[in-house]
């Protein structure tokens, strides 16, 4: 066990978290070269990239929206979101993991102690629960997901859960050992999902909006050069 | 078929094939074979003027890849196909789901029409799964007729979008749609009828008004807006070296003379009378490309652009339409060449001069309860939203806003090119204008004030059904009646 959970700690980490980092980065550089194809293919270049900022800002805090539509189910999702992120970078203990693994140290001012940790953990599982039964009870959410959904929410809260229970070892019913080998498997497969799965948007989240502020600018000649290519010549409507 | 590392860049994800190699793969495609197929227009709840007999699915999928190869379209796949959320947000704001609950007329699931033949069939990880774990689609004529009967279930009026998380836009999936099957023929009559009479019949608008008839018709607006307003408003045809050339949708002509008057007379109360003019050999706004088809959303801005410049003017000015509106705005900067005139809507050129004076309005002329309807098309970006408001502001006291509005206004039901569907008169008026109905009533309003010919239609129908006590009117209609004259 000791031997797995030193290679799940140590080479596989450090090999998961670089995919992770790469094939991310690799998305975000294919929606930066079709930005700029489309930017190079349209006449119209008139945008005005404080109303794009200003738009994906708004909605990476989306507390004015909150009311908009399905209001408690956009107040728990972006509270979700907020343990969902500050757990994994800033909890003290990662600090130790991301500096033994990647050689990344961050300051100590950002270190996130245990208790608050743990209220954070408990209140995103928590969370996950909730968000699992909107989507089940949901009459909309529930006929638009496919299990792929349900299994991805169930598989976010397994490194919080396990890890809760690895610092708590009064109430873990499993070895320490084992428990942490989930919690750091768990992640990892997180990691390896994640640009495959809607995980991605935690990197391309800014490209939704941008893509509906530029796809509209089609590039000339295009209708007609697939008209032609389909009905020949003498197109006719 | 296997897929080589040279059909596909894999750096990108991005199909990226040389002439020629997109249709071969797609054409390649295993599918469900093929079986004879007779008519069968009562299928699709609007009708079609040349439904497909057989292929179907061969035929989709060619369009399809034609469609990614040679435009951004894409680009936009690629995105939106990573990242829906599946949150069911969008269906909170749908008009057409909250009357009907049914989930396929949820936009994410629309969407999803096409993202899933996307991934099925356009991407590398979709060729792989679909070879070595089974296809997770196989493409079926049944699949074909959903998608076409969805796609005007939604009035694309882009509501959806102002609260999608992930901020994808289901009107232009829904566009993208409807332009697919497009290319297949598939598209409702009452647009392709029209447009073949704008694009390529004698008289060159989608009503066949001929030339004649129009001046008739001015002459006549000229006499009825002399006893209207004292004035000799005039309405020159086909004037060159003016500054504003003006395009209204063609069915303002026949159906909506006050909102011309008041345009004319709106333009001259401005000190413009001599400086704008309506194109003698091309006088018709509407723009059904923007509904379902770029290379006729293309071809009608150009032939627009044409008639400007031919005209030597200096602004294309648009009248009250709010679909005419946004696809001057979206395709004049796209399809005009080098230096795009300015495509400027009425009702901005109005508020400036009441703004600053020159056109005054009398406050006790309109003394009906009003209320404003936002046409999607003008309102849900936000260009045209606070304008209209100004003006209203000046000179009707009393007046009531509808809840929602703005950005977040209902369609009117009749989007999309929906309004000119008249086989689907009860869906408009039971499903898709529902909501608006509602709030029209929720209003007590004795005047709907509806900026767009599309929507005055529907508006107009709706009132009807409904038994809404009240009247649609153009700005202009109620501008004609209150400009001050010095």
């Amino acid at each position: 066990m000791d031997y797995w959970l030193s290679l799940a700690r140590g080479p596989l980490f450090t090999m998961t978290f670089l995919f992770v980092v790469l094939a991310l980065l690799r998305l975000v550089v294919i929606h930066i070269i079709a930005i700029n194809m489309t930017w190079k293919r349209t006449r119209d270049h008139n945008i005005v990239v404080k109303d794009v900022a200003r738009w994906v800002f708004e909605w990476a805090f989306p507390i004015k929206h909150f009311s908009q539509a399905r209001a408690a189910f956009s107040v728990i999702s972006f509270l979700w979101h907020i343990g969902l992120i500050l757990v994994p970078v800033f909890f003290a203990s990662h600090l130790l993991l991301w500096e033994r693994g990647l050689g990344v140290r961050l300051p100590d001012i950002l270190k996130m102690s245990k208790h608050t940790a743990d209220a954070l953990t408990i209140v995103t599982v928590g969370l996950t629960v909730v968000m699992f039964l909107f989507r089940a009870l949901s009459r909309e959410s529930r006929a638009l997901s496919g299990p792929i959904d349900y299994a991805l929410l169930a598989l976010l809260a397994v490194p919080f859960i396990t890890g809760f229970l690895a610092v708590h070892a009064k109430i873990n019913p499993l070895p320490y050992n084992a428990t942490m080998l989930i919690h750091v498997l768990s992640a990892e497969l997180i990691f390896v999902l994640m640009p495959f799965t809607k995980l991605a948007h935690a990197a391309l989240f800014p490209f939704g909006r941008i893509s509906t502020y530029i796809y509209w600018r089609f590039p000339e000649g295009s209708g007609e050069r697939i008209a032609h290519e389909i009905f020949g010549e003498k197109v006719k409507v | 078929m296997s897929i080589t590392q040279n059909q596909i860049d894999t750096d990108t994800n991005v199909h990226v094939l040389a002439p020629g190699e997109l249709e071969e793969r797609v054409l390649t495609v295993e599918t469900e074979p093929p079986a004879p197929r007779k008519p069968e227009k009562e299928k699709y709840f609007y009708q079609i003027e040349t439904p497909y007999e057989r292929d179907g699915v061969r035929m989709f999928l060619d369009a399809f890849a034609k469609v990614l190869k040679h435009s951004n379209y894409k680009y936009a796949l690629d995105t939106y196909a990573r990242m829906p959320m599946k949150c069911g947000r969008c269906a909170s704001l749908c008009p057409v789901y909250q009357v009907t609950k049914d989930p396929k007329d949820i936009p994410c699931y629309r969407t999803n029409l096409l993202l899933k033949i996307y991934r099925r069939y356009f991407t590398l990880t979709g060729h792989i799964k679909a070879k070595y774990l089974g296809a997770s689609l196989n493409l079926a004529d049944p699949d074909i007729d959903e998608i076409t009967n969805s796609l005007y279930r939604c009035t694309a009026c882009r509501r959806c979008m102002l609260e999608c998380p992930m901020g994808i836009d289901h009107g232009l999936m829904t566009h993208l749609g409807r332009y697919i099957l497009s290319e297949m023929r598939l598209m409702p009559r009452a647009l392709q009828v029209s447009t073949r009479s704008q694009l390529e019949g004698p008289i060159f608008n989608t009503s066949a008004i001929p030339l004649p008839a129009l001046q008739d018709t001015l002459e006549f607006l000229e006499e009825e807006a002399k006893e209207i307003t004292g004035q000799d408003v005039k309405f020159p045809l086909g004037k060159k070296d003016v500054d504003y050339v003006f395009f209204a949708p063609v069915s303002d002509y026949m159906m909506e003379a006050d909102t011309l008057m008041g345009n004319a007379a709106a333009l001259r109360a401005m000190g413009l009378a001599d400086n704008w003019t309506i194109g003698d050999q091309n006088y018709d706004a509407i723009n059904y490309g923007l509904f379902y088809s770029d290379w006729i959303f293309e071809r009608v801005i150009k032939n627009l652009v044409s008639e400007f410049r031919r005209l030597n003017g200096k602004y294309i000015l648009i009248g009250e339409c709010g679909h005419a509106s946004r696809a001057a705005k979206v395709g004049v900067p796209l399809w005009s060449g080098a230096n795009p005139p300015p495509v400027i809507n009425c009702m901005e050129l109005l508020c400036e001069a009441v703004r600053s004076g020159k056109v005054r309005l009398d406050p006790d002329k309109i003394t009906k309860k009003c209320t404003y309807h936002d046409p999607c098309n003008i309102a849900r970006m936000g260009w045209i939203v606070d304008q209209p408001r100004y003006i209203i502001r000046q000179f009707i006291r009393n007046y009531v806003e509808m809840t929602p509005s703005r950005r977040y206004n209902y369609c009117c039901g009749g989007g999309g090119g929906t309004v000119s569907m008249d086989e689907i008169h009860e869906f408009r008026m039971e499903i898709g204008g529902r909501k608006k109905a509602e709030q029209l009533k929720a209003t007590g309003a004795e005047i709907v004030i509806a900026p767009c010919a599309n929507c005055k239609k529907q508006l107009g129908e709706l009132i009807r059904h409904h038994n809404l006590d009240m009247e649609v009117k153009g700005l202009h209609d109620l501008v004609l009646q209150a400009i001050v004259w010095d």
